[in-house]
């Protein structure tokens, strides 16, 4: 790697971070979302499992676990959530 | 058959992209280092810089890793390919698609996927970081760089300028004092 590509990804890495931190501000807001980002951060990083899976699975487990948070402000409000 | 291949891993990919084309990154980075073997690491990483720097979504990445695989065919295949679905599925129904949206169990998915895919960006920034982070000076750009795309309005592409300056200096300095 020549240096300036070094240097240019490095600067990608950063850029990269904020990114992450502003979609997890976003999408990380209860405990559960919490490990869910932390679970799929092991999955990828220690298991080196397929990031494909990982969003599927995580998505499956969500059905059962926010179904039901997710129709109470319609069911309180008329659907303006 | 290589061609066949990458349109049809792209589509997936632009299917999981929730959370934008960044969010892709990982999934992009798997297939086309670890599982094709298109295009080196350190290529890679080149190739994700470079689509920052160009206006436009980070997934013409995608064109890039198609290019390398199989030429220009290869990337008009590859750009197609991870484009598709998401126009489809903006322009065919996006009317039907809202109330879709609004279904509790859809909504349920993308409420536990963005999480899993903000944990999948950590292994990317990881993975990134373990080939070019060699030195402290490199971690200093990765400091800066994240504190400037956080906290202030400098475009990215500034910030990538910078970083490319920043470590022809350190390489320059490594030379001379080894």
């Amino acid at each position: 790697m020549t240096a300036a590509i070094q240097g240019l990804v490095t600067a990608v890495i950063g850029i990269l971070l904020a990114t992450t931190y502003r979609l997890g501000r976003s999408n990380i807001d209860e405990p559960a979302t919490l490990v869910i980002a932390s679970a799929a951060f092991v999955a990828g990083a220690v298991f080196h499992l397929h990031a494909a899976l990982i969003v599927l699975v995580a998505g499956f487990a969500g059905i059962p676990l926010f179904s039901r948070t997710a129709r109470e402000p319609q069911a309180r409000s008329g659907g303006a959530a | 058959v290589i061609l066949l291949e990458l349109a049809r891993r792209f589509v997936v990919v632009s299917l999981l992209a929730f959370g934008g084309g960044q969010a892709a990154l990982p999934l992009v980075e798997r297939i086309a280092v670890a599982e094709m073997g298109i295009v080196p690491p350190e290529d890679f990483a080149a190739a994700v810089a470079f689509s920052y720097v160009t206006p436009g979504p980070v997934l013409i990445l995608a064109t890039f890793v198609g290019y390398s695989a199989a030429g220009v065919i290869g990337a008009a295949v590859a750009t197609a390919a991870i484009f598709f679905m998401p126009w489809l599925l903006a322009a065919a129904a996006a009317r039907v698609l809202q109330q879709l949206l609004q279904h509790p169990w859809l909504q349920a998915f993308g409420r536990a996927a963005g999480p899993a895919v903000v944990g999948l960006l950590g292994v990317t920034a990881l993975s990134l970081s373990a080939r070019s982070v060699t030195a402290w000076p490199y971690a200093v750009i990765v400091a800066l760089s994240l504190l400037l795309a956080l906290r202030t309005r400098v475009s990215p592409i500034m910030i990538l300028l910078g970083g490319g300056i920043a470590g022809i200096l350190i390489g320059a300095a490594e030379g001379t004092s080894p």
